[in-house]
């Protein structure tokens, strides 16, 4: 892809790029590619937290994106389309690696916080507030997935209620709840950093 | 006010989705309720640490390679597939594109069954020579592997070591073993018993 | 200076033969790939002789040719199933016209990518080349071409040579 052809493609609305790209044009779908590689990339990375499963699934939500243009109406955008597409395909990746792992759905159980209490709180040479961020992480991994769903795309990515729920195809009042519910969870599971380790920073 | 309904209202107001009303009535409760204003100190701090965390950073080399690959397949999938125009529009063009598949039929017939003399070898494409090379050798596995032979006579004549020399150089050296992967290593360890048994 | 520089040579050697077992479709080399790999090896060596590569250029250049080279594999075998396909669409005859086109158009677009390819790396040597390196890796990109040639004769030679000797025998 030459450098000429890149600045012009850079000018162009998606919508345009749509257009060219469903008339079989590879270097517009290039350019959408290039747009929105990163945001795909970090928004699977959520969920999969591992840069490999997230390189596969982020060249897959593009090629299938390209295979189904011709299915796309242009009813809501582009980019609400590609984000849709790559969030289905990494809650389908997540059911199945859990099929195939037997894990058990996320429970408010004790579990977690017996864990927290009986691990060292301050190793030496660790920061406390990279231990807290771990801790969040770990939480927010065991969160069951439609409210994961709901707030890596929030929470994480900075998308407001309304096209969270246009990429999940659910309801505004859905992702809200979702959104409150995760957060309880979260604070429950965080109970006892928040105690010792948060109100430090 | 009920305070199940206000901690909803906490979380929507860190999503910036309260309206103003609702975000008088939280702040006059947060007033009066100790237990709310803890809860929502909490979900403030967990959203502090979420924008604290750090994106995985990825290289100008690794989008490179990603575009590549991606451009790979994109361009193994089929045209017809992703043109959409209409079946008429097809047709139009149907003239034009039969007497070009002829063409390049007949083209590619020729390339093929033409036979080829070493020394006219395309010298300015090293994918061309390559090219040239195997249709020379063709279907024969004996000058196939007497050119590989060759091949290797200069590799060895060039380095001035054999090939057991230069493994019994590779494996004294920790720095090498650490570069690699798991797999890499079962995989050249595998290839370098190979070459020495033979 | 030049067992270091062997040496890193001789790294990339080891590494391509295992990038390239690790990454081929089945993880089966091909004769056709086995050749191709100890031709782009001797090429780095001769080339790293005749443009008298500093280490630090080898360390640069060597992992990008490899990288490259590697890609290249990749369209050659995709070029190489598409061809396939083709010649056995034109002994049927009964092939449909579109169907051939899509795949004359996608041998092109791969021949392309092959060609930006070789660009990519042409683009990268002039960046990393001294004035006179440039110009000993013109002349050294032709004379390797017509010594693959030179090389196919000599294999040639010695099968011949061997036939000869088996006949005598027989």
């Amino acid at each position: 892809m030459s450098n000429k052809m890149n600045g012009q493609m850079e000018d162009f609305a998606d919508e345009r790029l749509v257009e060219q790209a469903k008339d079989g044009n590879l270097k517009a779908f290039e350019a959408l590619v290039e747009r929105y590689q990163e945001r795909i990339y970090h928004t699977i990375y959520g969920f999969t937290r591992s840069h490999q499963d997230t390189d596969d699934l982020a060249q897959e939500a593009f090629m299938y994106a390209f295979k189904s243009l011709k299915n796309f109406k242009q009813k809501s955008s582009f980019y609400t389309w590609l984000y849709r597409i790559a969030v289905n395909l990494a809650l389908n990746f997540l059911k199945k690696r859990k099929k195939e792992k037997g894990r058990e759905d996320f429970v408010e159980s004790s579990s977690f916080l017996e864990r927290a209490e009986s691990s060292s709180l301050s190793p030496e040479g660790r920061s406390v507030k990279k231990e807290l961020e771990e801790k969040l992480q770990e939480a927010i991994d065991s969160l069951p997935l439609t409210y994961k769903a709901s707030f890596l795309l929030v929470a994480f990515q900075g998308m407001s209620h309304r096209q969270a729920a246009q990429i999940l195809c659910c309801s505004e009042n859905t992702v809200s709840w979702r959104m409150h519910k995760a957060r309880k969870m979260l604070q429950a599971k965080l109970k006892l950093y928040v105690k010792e380790g948060f109100h430090e920073l | 006010m009920n305070c199940k309904k206000i901690r909803k209202w906490l979380s929507d107001s860190i999503d910036k989705e309260l309206g103003e009303k609702r975000q008088y009535i939280l702040r006059s409760h947060l007033e009066k309720c100790g237990l709310c204003r803890a809860y929502q100190r909490s979900l403030e701090e967990i959203q502090e640490h979420i924008e604290g965390f750090e994106k995985p950073g990825l290289s100008p080399e690794y989008w490179r390679d990603f575009h590549f690959r991606l451009k790979t397949k994109l361009i193994s999938f089929e045209p017809e597939k992703r043109t959409f125009r209409s079946i008429a529009w097809q047709w139009k063009w149907a003239g034009v594109v039969a007497s070009v598949i002829v063409v390049i039929a007949i083209g590619l017939s020729l390339f093929f069954s033409l036979p080829r003399k070493a020394a006219e070898i395309y010298v300015f494409s090293f994918e061309d020579s390559f090219e040239k090379v195997y249709q020379e050798i063709g279907n024969n596995p004996e000058l196939a592997n007497l050119f590989n032979l060759v091949i290797l006579a200069s590799i060895e004549e060039n380095l001035g070591l054999s090939p057991s020399e230069i493994n019994a150089n590779l494996y004294d050296d920790p720095l090498f073993w650490e570069s690699l992967t798991e797999e890499e290593i079962a995989l050249l360890e595998s290839e370098i018993k190979k070459e020495m048994k033979s | 200076m030049i067992g270091k520089k062997v040496f890193v040579f001789a790294l990339c050697f080891v590494f391509m033969s295992v990038v390239l077992l690790a990454t081929l479709p089945g993880s089966e080399l091909q004769d056709r790939e086995r050749i191709r790999e100890n031709i782009h090896t001797l090429r780095l060596l001769r080339m790293t002789q005749a443009l008298d590569l500093t280490e630090e250029q080898t360390t640069k250049i060597f992992p990008v040719m490899n990288r490259i080279e590697k890609e290249k594999i990749g369209i050659q075998w995709q070029i190489g199933l598409k061809m396939a396909e083709l010649k056995s669409m034109l002994r049927e005859k009964t092939a449909k016209e579109e169907e051939i086109l899509s795949i004359v158009g996608s041998i092109k677009d791969l021949r392309q990518l092959l060609r930006s390819k070789d660009d990519e790396l042409e683009s990268f040597m002039e960046g990393n080349l001294t004035v006179i390196q440039k110009a000993k890796y013109l002349v050294f990109s032709v004379e390797f071409s017509r010594g693959l040639g030179e090389t196919l004769e000599r294999a040639r030679m010695i099968r011949d040579r061997a036939l000869k000797k088996e006949k005598r025998n027989f």
